[in-house]
């Protein structure tokens, strides 16, 4: 690929292979006048991830602006790596790879098949589309719960699932997300911390202040006392950061959102926790609770959370039980306080 | 030792001989047979039971073949599995030691999730469980998701059922909730009707500044790639059965399945074959489904034809467990106590089934049409040698080309009938005076 493209998909190996036969080195990367353009560039990238600042444009026609624009992207990785927060990584992945797909959109068919490749995902040509490997299908659309991606629903043959571009630059997205989140962080020394030690403290603080307005206060009207075993371990663990598999999480929004809490409020339960936030984003909050699909998810039922692996074991309440939303019900007829109503929770 | 003696005093000595004699024969079988190794052997965890119930053997890890087969020849266990999984360290006790590096893909299918089980002979059972099993093989796994035969395994296993194990490098990796997609798939789960018939514009009118686009769903070919084309072939199919049947038969077909009222039958009936125009030929609704136009008929009518199609689907999730899918055990997914669990374990090819006597085996696409497992999974081992047994009921069947018609009591029958009566539970060897 030629530089102008480079400069677009930066995440691809050859963009850092044609930096170093460039010859540029961190050091002169780091404080050279020459790179001053590349830092902001790269200082600005951080910013949106963080979602501080308009987007910038990140098509350059002169070489020298696509220089920058290619050398930004190594920048904005350092200083990710330098602040060593999951939450930002995620955020940053993310946002490049949401660029990537836009880009990719206005491109050839032969730019979206060599990024893929380099990913590598089996996508190919196929008249008028794409076709993909149904395991790499599988793979990056497993965030995605809704009909329309169900395996079952797209058009299968020998072994390779037929997608008109559209969709396959959203799962061509998935991908490069995952890309950019698993290169990172990078191993950062004292020189480089030094070097953009303003630029840090600024991202720093601002990343303070975006976790901060995440930080839920409670969780409202819903009461965790009320909680079965399986949902309230689902919500300890999401917030002490600890990997949860993707059902429970698909587990804990489905059953937030049945008893009663909005989706900006169950965003904002979890938007202080990276993993979730990443995986589980708005967009997949509104998909699951029905208010940007045509089907609105129950929670998977308490046979299903046991072959999962994600049901504690059960308690006396669980026992008489087969869903873990009767088990909320039941507790809530158990013992009511005074003044709170049946109806507080659905 | 008195207790010991005093406690064999009170067991069944029928049952005492039975098991002797069943352990020596798998014994001599293991010591003759050389065991089948999966691939990546070293990475699985291997499990058994033995002729004491419950008693189960698991977190096992062999490293070399002489290492397997000394253990199943000094052991002799009744039933022998090893993971679908591969692992870093196969005899850790806990999954998060064991270290999960990827799984194949296993489609079990037995005979105790048909619907009609319990009216059928073992061999009808079997037969059964074997056209599903080549249609899983055929119509999914080869045509749709196109695994190459080369990277697949058809496994008779020993008792009611047929595996699929599936072990192309491109799923080993993919973790449950890919696998439940793959299951989901298979039997049609989540099927949208709406994936299967496009609305396709063939109208439009601007009226005073509105547009109004009039749209008709547009059925699919037979050909289409995918559940579209199962679909429409399954449409295709059912009408020509139900014009092959008389108005009266049709009708009583339609309501065999569960839920469908008389009014959706006839309704769906007349949709499909009332005349609806005489000229210049008769046209009836299912011409007109055979040229496509799946709006001929009501929505009712072909939201009922799409859910009885569906439901011949041969691979279907009976009882939610006709297809289930093993291999789908997560690193770090569970770290309970497993030792009665042997779910996620898959019988081992060339082992013996415990509850008949008969060899799991590996068998090519093509030699899957002529098995007959009571003939060809009876084990090589097994002799002629006449065995008295003694039968709790009267027994007729057909075992390696013989048929035996008999009475219960004392008979004395071929060894290899004997072993499998006597697995089976149907007859006790009579202790040698
Ligand atoms: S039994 Fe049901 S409600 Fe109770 S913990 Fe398990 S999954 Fe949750």
């Amino acid at each position: 690929m030629e530089l102008s493209a480079l400069a677009k998909y930066p995440f691809l190996r050859e963009a850092s292979a044609f930096i170093r036969s460039e010859g540029v080195t961190l050091e002169e990367l780091l404080s050279e006048p020459a790179y001053a353009r590349a830092r902001a560039l790269g200082r600005t990238r951080v910013h949106e991830a963080l979602e501080k600042g308009p987007e910038s444009p990140r098509v350059a026609i002169a070489p020298a602006d696509q220089l920058s624009q290619l050398l930004a992207y190594p920048v904005a990785r350092i200083l990710v790596s330098a602040l060593g927060d999951t939450y930002l990584t995620r955020r940053f992945a993310l946002r490049e790879a949401i660029a990537a797909e836009g880009l990719l959109g206005q491109d050839s068919d032969e730019a979206i098949l060599h990024v893929a490749a380099e990913l590598p995902m089996d996508l190919r040509r196929e008249d008028g589309g794409f076709r993909i490997h149904f395991s790499d299908f599988l793979r990056f659309t497993n965030t995605m719960r809704d009909a329309p991606w169900k395996l079952i629903n797209q058009p299968l043959e020998r072994g390779y699932v037929t997608l008109r571009r559209q969709k396959a630059l959203r799962v061509l997205r998935n991908a490069v997300q995952r890309h950019i989140e698993q290169g990172l962080p990078l191993p950062v020394n004292d020189d480089i911390v030094a070097a953009f030690k303003s630029d840090l403290s600024e991202i720093r603080g601002l990343l303070e202040a975006k976790k901060a307005t995440f930080k839920a206060e409670d969780i409202g009207k819903v009461s965790i006392t009320r909680f079965p075993p399986c949902m309230y371990n689902l919500l300890a663990q999401i917030q002490n950061h600890e990997n949860v598999p993707h059902m429970g999480r698909f587990a804990i929004v489905a059953f937030l959102h049945h008893i009663g809490l909005g989706n900006e409020e169950i965003f904002r339960v979890f938007g202080d926790v990276p993993d979730f936030a990443a995986d589980v984003t708005k967009y997949q909050i509104d998909h699951i609770t029905g208010a940007s699909s045509p089907t609105e998810y129950t929670p998977p039922e308490c046979s299903t959370m046991k072959s999962y692996g994600i049901c504690p074991g059960p308690d006396r309440i669980c026992l008489t039980i087969k869903h873990p939303l009767s088990y909320y019900r039941i507790k809530g007829r158990e013992r009511r306080p005074r003044g709170e109503s049946a109806s507080t929770a659905t | 030792m008195a207790s010991m003696a005093a406690g064999m005093a009170v067991a069944d000595p029928a049952k005492e001989a039975t098991t002797r004699f069943l352990r020596s024969q798998f014994h001599r079988y293991y010591e003759c047979t050389k065991p089948t190794l999966p691939d990546r052997f070293g990475r699985r965890e291997f499990g058994f039971m033995f002729w004491t119930p419950g008693i189960v053997q698991r977190h096992l890890g062999f490293s070399k073949e002489e290492e397997l087969k000394d253990f199943l020849v000094s052991r002799v266990p009744t039933h022998a599995y090893y993971s679908s999984a591969y692992y870093d360290h196969p005899n850790a006790p806990t999954m998060e030691e064991k270290g999960w590096l990827g799984a194949d893909l296993v489609f079990d299918l037995d005979a105790d999730h048909l619907p009609k089980a319990a009216s059928m002979s073992y061999p009808e059972m079997l037969e059964a469980i074997r056209l599903k099993i080549v249609h899983l093989y055929d119509d999914f796994l080869q045509s749709d998701f196109g695994f190459d035969p080369k990277s697949m395994r058809l496994v008779f296993s020993g008792g009611r059922g047929y595996h699929i194990h599936v072990f192309d490098e491109r799923v080993w990796s993919l973790g449950s909730h890919e696998r439940r997609e793959i299951v989901d798939y298979v039997t049609g789960k989540g099927l949208e009707v709406g994936s299967v018939f496009r609305e396709s514009a063939f109208d439009r009118k601007d009226f005073q500044g509105h547009t109004r686009v009039k749209t008709r769903l547009v059925a699919p070919t037979s050909e289409d790639p995918g559940w579209r084309g199962k679909i429409m072939r399954g449409v295709n199919g059912l009408a020509a059965k139900l014009e092959g049947l008389s108005p009266n038969e049709a009708i009583k077909f339609l309501t065999s399945f569960e839920g469908v009222t008389d009014a959706d039958a006839s309704n769906l009936y007349e949709n499909l074959f009332k005349p609806r125009a005489t000229k210049p030929r008769i046209i009836r609704g299912i011409d007109r489904l055979r040229e496509g136009q799946i709006e001929s008929l009501s929505d009712r009518s072909r939201d009922l034809i799409i859910r009885l199609v569906k439901e011949l689907q041969p691979v279907r999730d009976e009882a939610q467990a006709g297809v289930s899918l093993e291999g789908i055990v997560q690193r770090g997914e569970t770290d309970e106590p497993v030792t009665s669990d042997i779910k996620r374990l898959i019988r081992m090819p060339s082992s013996l089934h415990g509850k008949t006597g008969l060899q799991v085996v590996t068998l090519s696409r093509g030699a899957i049409d002529d098995f007959r497992p009571l003939r060809d999974a009876v084990p090589k081992t097994w002799t002629e040698d006449r065995i008295r047994v003694n039968l709790k009921n009267k027994i007729t069947m057909e075992i390696r080309g013989e048929v035996f018609n008999l009475a219960p009591g004392v008979n004395d029958v071929p060894q290899y009938l004997a072993i499998f009566l006597a697995a089976r539970g149907l007859a006790t060897v009579v202790p040698e005076a």
